[in-house]
C-alpha cells in the first residue's frame, strides 16, 4: 500500500492568501440532534467551491466571534461544500445558530486526507465514534463511487444515546445495500432499541474483514480511536493500515502558530489523519 | 563563492553608514538603553547606543554596569531579539468591513525596510532558523517574506561572553560565518577605536562605497579573530548537544521533569525572549455595531494553559508538561521539524527567567541520571 | 447428557477447557430457549443459573424505576450471569431477549459443589470469567466517562 502522501490533493485547493477567509454563505441548514448542525456553504462571489479530499478540513470564520477547525464532511465529488458542526464553544455555537443566507468566512481546505485511493483492492472497516461519523463520511461516499475498487466495506458506528446519532436516515439507506455492512451501537438505549449496546470496539468481531488486506479508518473522541486501535491490531490489522483523525487546538491551520503540536508533528499539516504507525508512540502517553 | 573582504572603519565611518542607511529609506533598528536594559528599537545616529555600556548576566538577573570604555557594541544580548521586527508581536492580520452578501477584507502592507544595526552571531543563527520555519514550509508567512527581503544587516562579533552564553556549543558564534552584508569586530586598543568590517553581500559592498573606509591589513583582520578566540573562550556556559534529540526523546517519563516543575512559574519570560519562538495566537478586534473589524495576530506562549486547550479542557494542564513541550520542542522535536535546532545559545532564558532555570544545567540533569525505564507493554 | 458435550466444547468461552473438565460442566447443564421480549431473569430474582449464549441477543438491563435502561447487550459466543458465584445468589440486574435466544444453562448450585470439590475446575472458570468481567467492565467504565459527551455540558 503506498503511503498517504500520494494522496495529498495540490495546495491549489487552498483558498486565496492562506490566512484570509474566503465569503461564503449558507444555503442549507439541517439540525442534526440537540446539539450539531450541517451546514452547505456557497461562495459569496459566486464561484466554484473548493474542491476538497475526504479527511480535510477548513478554518470557519465568524468575524467578531473567531475561527475553529471544522471537518469536511460532504461528498468529495459533489462541488457544494458541506460541514457538520457540533456546538462545544463560542465559535461553534454561534455556527450552528447561523441561518440560511448569512455569510462565513472559509480558509482552506487543509490537511492530509484519508487514503481512500491507496486502500483499492482492500476491505474497509469504518469506525466512527459520537461526532466521528462527519469526517468519516467522505470516505464512504468516495468508497461508494468506487464500489468496485474495494473489497468488503464495514461501517461501524457508535453513538452516545439513539437519538445522538449523525445521519441516521443515511445510514438506514447505506444499511439497505446489499454491498456494504452498517452496524450501529449505542452507550445505553431504552427498550424499544433493539440493536447492541455497549461501545463500537465490540462491533469489530462482527465485521466481515481480511485483517492482512484490511484499510480502517477510524474516527472519534481520542481515547476511542485508542481502544479501537488496540482491538484492530489484536484483530490482525496492521499498524501501517489503521488511520485515525487527531484533532488539536489550532489558529492557524498552516504549520505556523504551534498550537497543534503533538511531538514533532503539527497536526494541521502532516495530519490530522496518521497512521497508527506513525501517530502510536505520541497518543500513548499523556500531555504530550 | 569568493572569500569576504575586509576594511576597516573608523567611528566616524560607523556614524556615517548609519546615516548612509537611514538616507536610503530604511529604518534603522539597533540597541538602545531603556527601562535598565539594552533593548532594540529605532535608532537615528550612533549617539543612540548603549556607548559604554555592558551588561552583567546570570540566572534570573540582569544589570547594566558602566564600562571603562567607549565601547559601542560592549555587552550582549537583551531582552529584545530581531524578531519583534520580522515576526512583531501585534500583527493585523487583515480588516474587514461587512457588506449585504458577506464582507471584504483588505491585507495591511508589511512594515520595512529595515536596517538591523548590531546584529550578534547567534542572532543571525536565530533569523535563519526563522527563515526555515516561516519561508521553507509549505506555507510562507508572507509579512515575514517581505521584511526579510528588504532587511539589511550589520552584525556584530562579540568582544566578551555573556554568562549566559553558549553559542560555541550551538556552533552559531561567536564570530559571525553568514546571513550578513557586513559583519563588524569593534577593535579599542588604547588610543585606537576602529571596526574590522566583513563585507558579506553585494548590498554590503554598495553600502560600504558610501562610507569612508580602508582595507583592512591582515594584523588587523588577525586581531579581529583573536578577540572571537578569546571570547570562544571564556563561554559562560556549556551544552552537549550529541545525541541530544535521541535523548530528549527517550526521556518523556523522566522524573527530572518533576524537579523543574515544581520551580517553573510558567511565566512565559523564556519563550518571550527566545529569538526563535514563534508561536502565536490570533485575535478578533470589533467595533461596537460589528460592521468593522480586523484580525490580529499575536505573540502567544507553549507555557499557558490555553495554548492547548481542545474539548473543555488543555491537553498539557500541568506546569511539568508544559516545561517538558518546550524543552523537548527548543532542542529536539525542531530538529526533526525543520532541520536545525531550535536554541541557538543566546542565554536569554536563563538570564530572564525569574527563578533562574537553567536550561544548560537541566539538560545535563536530564542526561546524567537515569531515565525511568519503559513499562513491560508499554 | 452427551449431545451439549460438543456443544459446549465450541463455545468460545470454554476454549481450551479439558474435555475431562467439560464432561463435569455437562453435568450441570441444559439448553434453553428464549422468544423475544421474554426475560431470562429479572432484579432481584434468585441467581440460579449461568448462562452461555449460542444464538441471538440479550439485553441487560438496570430497572431505573418506570423507565428501563439498557445498558448492554450480549451476543452469541458471550456469558452472562455472575451472581450465582456470590452470596446470597441475588440477581442485581435484569436480562431479557431481545430477540428469539438459544442458550446452555448451567445450573449455580451445581456448579459451585463442583468447583469447591475441585478448585482447579473452579480456577479454570474463574480465569475465563474474569477475562469476560474486564472487558464488560472496561466497556462500562468507557461509557461512563461518557466520551461522546458534550464537553460543554
Amino acid at each position: 500500500m503506498e503511503t498517504p502522501s500520494a494522496d495529498i490533493p495540490a495546495m491549489a485547493g487552498v483558498v486565496g492568501e492562506a490566512m484570509v477567509p474566503v465569503p461564503y454563505r449558507v444555503v442549507h441548514r439541517r439540525r442534526e440532534t440537540a446539539d450539531v448542525v450541517t451546514l452547505e456553504l456557497e461562495r459569496a462571489d459566486g464561484g466554484a467551491p473548493l474542491t476538497f479530499a475526504p479527511g480535510q478540513f477548513t478554518m470557519l470564520y465568524l468575524p467578531g466571534v473567531g475561527e475553529v477547525p471544522i471537518s469536511i464532511s460532504g461528498d468529495p465529488h459533489k462541488p457544494r461544500l458541506i460541514h457538520t458542526i457540533r456546538d462545544v464553544g463560542a465559535v461553534s455555537r454561534a455556527l450552528t445558530l447561523l441561518r440560511v443566507g448569512e455569510a462565513v468566512g472559509v480558509r482552506g481546505p487543509f490537511g492530509t486526507p484519508w487514503p481512500v485511493a491507496a486502500a483499492q483492492g482492500y476491505d474497509v472497516v469504518v469506525v466512527a465514534g459520537g461526532l466521528g461519523l462527519a469526517p468519516v463520511r467522505p470516505i464512504v461516499y468516495h468508497v461508494l463511487h468506487h464500489r468496485h475498487a474495494y473489497g468488503h466495506v464495514n461501517l461501524l458506528c457508535g453513538s452516545r444515546r439513539l437519538e445522538e446519532l449523525l445521519f441516521r436516515q443515511e445510514l438506514e439507506r447505506w444499511r439497505a445495500r446489499l454491498d456494504m455492512d452498517v452496524r450501529v451501537t449505542v452507550d445505553r438505549a431504552d427498550l424499544t432499541w433493539r440493536g447492541p449496546v455497549g461501545v463500537v470496539t465490540k462491533l469489530i468481531d462482527k465485521a466481515t474483514f481480511a485483517p492482512d488486506q484490511t484499510a480502517a479508518f477510524v474516527c472519534g473522541p481520542e481515547v476511542m480511536m485508542r481502544f479501537t486501535a488496540r482491538e484492530l491490531v489484536a484483530a490482525g490489522v496492521a499498524r501501517e493500515h489503521i488511520y485515525l483523525s487527531m484533532e488539536r487546538n489550532m489558529k492557524c491551520a498552516i504549520g505556523l502558530c504551534g498550537h497543534c503540536q503533538l511531538g514533532p508533528i503539527f497536526v494541521c499539516k502532516d495530519g490530522p489523519v496518521f497512521s497508527l504507525a506513525a501517530i502510536e508512540r505520541w497518543i500513548k502517553r499523556r500531555e504530550i | 563563492m569568493a572569500p569576504n573582504s575586509y576594511v576597516v572603519l573608523e567611528k566616524s565611518g560607523l556614524r556615517r553608514l548609519v546615516t548612509a542607511l537611514r538616507e536610503g529609506g530604511r529604518s534603522v533598528v539597533g540597541p538602545r538603553l531603556r527601562d535598565g536594559a539594552i533593548i532594540y528599537d529605532a535608532i537615528e545616529s550612533l549617539d543612540d547606543l548603549p556607548i559604554g555600556w555592558t551588561d552583567e548576566q546570570g540566572p534570573g538577573s540582569y544589570r547594566l554596569r558602566r564600562r571603562d570604555d567607549q565601547a559601542c557594541f560592549g555587552y550582549v544580548v537583551g531582552p529584545h531579539s530581531w524578531r519583534r521586527f520580522l515576526h512583531p508581536p501585534r500583527v493585523t492580520l487583515f480588516r474587514l468591513e461587512r457588506t449585504d452578501d458577506g464582507f471584504t477584507t483588505r491585507v495591511p502592507v508589511p512594515e520595512g525596510p529595515y536596517a538591523f544595526l548590531g546584529v550578534r552571531p547567534c542572532e543571525l543563527a536565530a533569523i535563519a532558523v526563522q527563515d526555515r520555519v516561516f519561508l521553507q514550509g509549505p506555507f510562507v508567512d508572507a509579512g515575514y517574506a517581505a521584511r526579510r527581503e528588504g532587511l539589511f544587516v550589520v552584525a556584530v562579533d562579540c568582544a566578551q561572553a555573556g554568562a549566559t552564553c553558549f553559542c560555541a556549543s550551538m556552533e552559531t558564534g561567536p564570530r559571525a560565518r553568514e546571513g550578513f552584508d557586513l559583519a563588524l569586530t569593534e577593535v579599542i586598543d588604547g588610543e585606537s577605536h576602529h571596526f574590522v568590517v566583513e563585507v558579506g553581500s553585494e548590498a554590503g559592498q554598495a553600502a560600504m562605497a558610501e562610507v569612508p573606509h580602508r582595507p583592512a591589513s591582515e594584523a588587523e583582520v588577525a586581531a579581529a579573530m583573536a578577540i572571537s578566540s578569546a571570547t570562544t573562550a571564556a563561554m559562560g556556559r556549556q551544552l552537549d548537544t550529541d545525541g541530544l534529540k535521541e535523548s530528549l526523546y527517550d526521556s518523556v517519563d523522566h522524573p527530572h521533569w518533576d524537579d523543574v516543575a515544581g520551580r517553573c512559574l510558567a511565566c512565559t519570560n523564556c519563550t518571550m525572549v527566545c529569538p526563535t519562538c514563534f508561536c502565536t495566537t490570533v485575535q478578533e478586534v470589533s467595533d461596537l455595531d460589528g460592521r468593522c473589524g480586523s484580525r490580529v495576530r499575536l505573540w502567544d506562549s507553549c507555557f499557558t494553559t490555553e495554548f492547548s486547550y481542545i474539548h473543555g479542557g488543555p491537553v498539557r494542564s500541568s506546569v511539568k508538561a508544559r516545561y517538558r513541550q518546550w524543552l523537548t520542542h527548543k532542542l529536539a522535536t525542531w530538529i526533526d521539524q525543520f532541520g536545525t535546532s531550535g536554541c541557538v545559545g543566546c542565554g536569554r532564558c536563563i538570564t530572564w527567567c525569574p527563578v533562574g532555570i537553567d536550561l544548560t544545567a537541566e539538560v545535563r540533569a536530564l542526561r546524567q541520571t537515569a531515565a525511568v525505564p519503559a513499562h513491560e507493554g508499554s | 447428557m452427551e449431545t451439549l458435550q460438543p456443544i459446549l466444547a465450541e463455545h468460545p468461552f470454554f476454549a481450551g477447557l479439558e474435555p475431562a473438565y467439560l464432561e463435569l460442566l455437562v453435568g450441570c447443564a441444559k439448553n434453553v430457549r428464549f422468544d423475544a421480549d421474554a426475560y431470562l431473569f429479572r432484579e432481584g430474582d434468585e441467581a440460579n443459573d449461568f448462562y452461555v449464549i449460542r444464538h441471538g441477543r440479550v439485553a441487560v438491563e438496570v430497572e431505573a424505576g418506570h423507565k428501563p435502561s439498557v445498558v448492554a447487550t450480549l451476543e452469541p459466543g458471550w456469558i452472562l450471569g455472575l451472581s450465582w458465584l456470590i452470596p446470597p445468589y441475588l440477581r442485581k440486574v435484569s436480562a431479557r431477549a431481545v430477540t428469539l435466544t438459544r442458550a446452555i444453562s448451567l445450573d449455580g448450585a451445581c456448579l459451585r459443589r463442583k468447583c469447591e470439590a475441585d478448585h482447579n475446575l473452579g480456577y479454570e472458570l474463574l480465569k475465563r470469567l474474569s477475562h469476560e468481567m474486564e472487558e464488560r467492565l472496561l466497556g462500562a467504565w468507557l461509557r461512563v466517562a461518557d466520551v461522546y459527551g458534550n464537553p460543554k455540558r
